[in-house]
């Protein structure tokens, strides 16, 4: 073999990989929903370009959950109506379009750019209108008060036992919309015991488990804030999950009227990250709302203040 | 005996070094798993011996790939694990022989997971079961979808003539039976090698077939071009980026632009790389795990790309 036959099989074995297993249905399934995090999602996205079979799978699934958004003919009605609102956002923010430096690179969003919908300031309703408003015009979102409540003090935080434990429970520190939500933990062998509670009262409580993930039954009313254990079976002894000294493990279940205002924006604004982000982020649902604000920015790198959005929920 | 002992019992757990040498004795004790699972999930399908064979094969192939991988977290339970595999093996060769078969199981298990009137437990070898439960007052959760309407029928019907929890591919057989869709009966070993390509790794040897990967490499989505530029190293552990330049495969100019950076940037990076996870995942703001992912969907993609006769 010679010299420079071995270099390249080098680089090819360095390079050009391996087949690698098909995303997860649990992960398809949190794609279709839109819950999963960005980097899992542009995952799925890029293996759905070269995998026609989970392509199919994910459009199918799409379709019977009723969240197919590529052929709405719901969106082509309003679609006349966003671009009139559109020259209105464009008037408001007057800002002249970034200079980027051309790229030998193409990336995803830039593909879907034909399809994607402007930014639009006239939702139909007031609080809408001026929510979106207020973000582009100051470039920051604030934190709603109930995450403060749902986090430890930032002492707390920096400490590397309650980080540790923070990371395997979740959820822990956010605002969630389902009210049957999927707790998991990351702990040695069970058995496990969940319960969760609303103050001092325990409101549900799961059986003997031997997988580390639990979904709440029955659903839990909304509008609470809800702290969850985990109790571990040792022997004759169980152990608590999280334990001292990291913080208890809490969640709030988005009210009725704000989950039924987000349902109302996905519905009607499927494709519209920059609502969604910042009706997320009023609620307190911060990665979604860093998601949608993020893939509002890659859309939109001419529009003033649409990076910083992001960024600025992020620093909560 | 070739390997190391791979288990490491601490406080009960056990835990699998990442940088273990595979050995006889976990083939031992992943056979009896796998074999088990194959017979639950596949005990009313007509498989022949020899693809029992190719799907035992293929679950020691994945797990063996995915315990000599240094870059994976420690598995928890093995047994668990190895279950988990087999089941996915067994997935993946039943959407190939039989797709309407496995678009109804994920479209039931969506049903199952959003609609509050079922209840779903995932045993430990990972068989989901299923039953009906009384449904919730609050927050009535439902798939509110023509489809999801007719479908869930069907579920709540065949669950309330059940008088046990039933697993998910029964469920999903019994639906089938009264959709008309084919249950994944007959297998074969023609199925087996569609179901599971090998890398295409032998269909690249050319420097032509490199400068195409090289264009495959630069249509990655960025995030996953970086996580594997920057940390792609030859046997020698040298940064392969070094390596193209080298070989005048690329500019420096070339691979600047590629990692959206200018040269001089590039530059101070030159004696850093290949770079460790955790700086890729600073720069990009992500956690390592989310690099690890990236890089093995670039590879995956690569690989499949390289796959297409163009």
């Amino acid at each position: 073999m010679s010299e420079n036959t071995s270099r390249r099989e080098s680089i090819l074995h360095a390079l050009a990989g391996e087949l690698d297993e098909h995303p997860s249905y649990e992960v398809l399934e949190q794609f279709v929903d839109g819950t999963i995090d960005d980097v899992t999602r542009e995952i799925v996205a890029s293996h759905r370009e070269v995998c026609a079979t989970c392509d199919a799978e994910v459009r199918d699934l799409m379709a019977f959950a009723g969240r197919s958004s590529s052929t709405s003919l719901r969106w082509l009605s309003v679609a006349a109506a966003v671009i009139v609102l559109s020259l209105a956002s464009a008037y408001l923010m007057r800002s002249p379009p970034l200079q980027r430096t051309q790229q030998p690179t193409q990336k995803p969003v830039a593909r879907k750019s034909a399809t994607q919908p402007v930014p639009a300031i006239g939702y139909g309703r007031d609080d809408w209108n001026a929510a979106v408003r207020d973000a582009l015009a100051h470039g920051t979102i604030a934190p709603p008060a109930i995450l403060a409540s749902l986090r430890p003090t930032p002492d707390v935080l920096r400490t590397l036992s309650s980080r540790s434990a923070a990371a395997v429970m979740n959820p822990a520190g956010v605002v969630i919309d389902t009210p049957t939500p999927l707790l998991t933990w990351r702990a040695e062998s069970g058995p496990f015991v969940v319960s969760v509670y609303d103050g001092f009262e325990r409101v549900a409580r799961s059986g003997v488990l031997q997988t580390r993930g639990w979904r709440v039954e029955p659903a839990l009313p909304r509008g609470r804030t809800y702290t969850w254990q985990v109790a571990i079976r040792r022997g004759d002894s169980i152990e608590l999950l999280p334990s001292p000294p990291a913080p208890v493990s809490l969640f709030h279940v988005l009210d009725q009227d704000s989950s039924a205002a987000l349902a109302d924006a996905r519905r009607r604004f499927p494709d519209d990250p920059l609502l969604l982000g910042v009706l997320h982020a009023r609620f307190g649902m911060q990665q979604t709302a860093i998601e949608e604000l993020r893939k509002y920015a890659a859309r939109h790198s001419d529009v003033r203040n649409a990076a910083a959005l992001a960024d600025s929920v992020s620093s909560w | 005996m070739r390997g190391l002992p791979i288990l490491d019992r601490q406080d009960g757990v056990e835990n699998l070094s990442v940088d273990v040498v595979v050995d006889d004795d976990v083939v031992a004790r992943a056979v009896p798993v796998i074999d088990t699972v194959i017979r639950r999930r596949c005990r009313s399908w007509k498989i022949a011996d020899d693809v029992r064979d190719d799907l035992r094969s293929e679950a020691l192939v994945r797990l063996i790939k995915r315990l000599r991988d240094p870059q994976r977290s420690p598995i928890d339970t093995f047994d668990e694990y190895v279950a988990g595999v087999t089941s996915r093996v067994i997935d993946d060769l039943v959407r190939t022989t039989s797709p309407e078969w496995a678009r109804l199981k994920h479209r039931i298990r969506y049903v199952l997971n959003h609609d509050d009137r079922f209840r779903v437990s995932i045993l430990a070898d990972g068989r989901i079961r299923c039953s009906l439960q009384p449904a919730s007052a609050i927050g009535a959760r439902r798939v509110r979808t023509r489809a999801g309407d007719v479908l869930t029928s069907m579920v709540l019907d065949v669950l309330a003539h059940s008088e046990e929890e039933r697993t998910i591919d029964d469920l999903v057989n019994a639906v089938a039976a009264r959709m008309g869709i084919a249950e994944p009966i007959r297998i074969s070993a023609d199925d087996i090698a569609t179901a599971y390509p090998s890398s295409a790794l032998s269909a690249v040897e050319s420097s032509q077939s490199l400068q195409r990967l090289w264009s495959e490499i630069v249509a990655l989505p960025f995030r996953q071009r970086l996580a594997l530029l920057l940390n792609a190293r030859d046997a020698a552990g040298d940064s392969v980026l070094r390596l193209l330049v080298a070989e005048r495969f690329v500019t420096k100019r070339e691979l600047a632009a590629s990692l959206e950076l200018s040269e001089a940037e590039l530059d101070a990076l030159w004696n850093g790389v290949p770079l460790i996870d955790a700086v890729i995942a600073e720069r990009l703001q992500v956690t390592r795990q989310q690099v690890i992912n990236l890089r093995k969907a670039a590879r995956d993609r690569l690989a499949r790309r390289m796959e297409r006769p163009r």
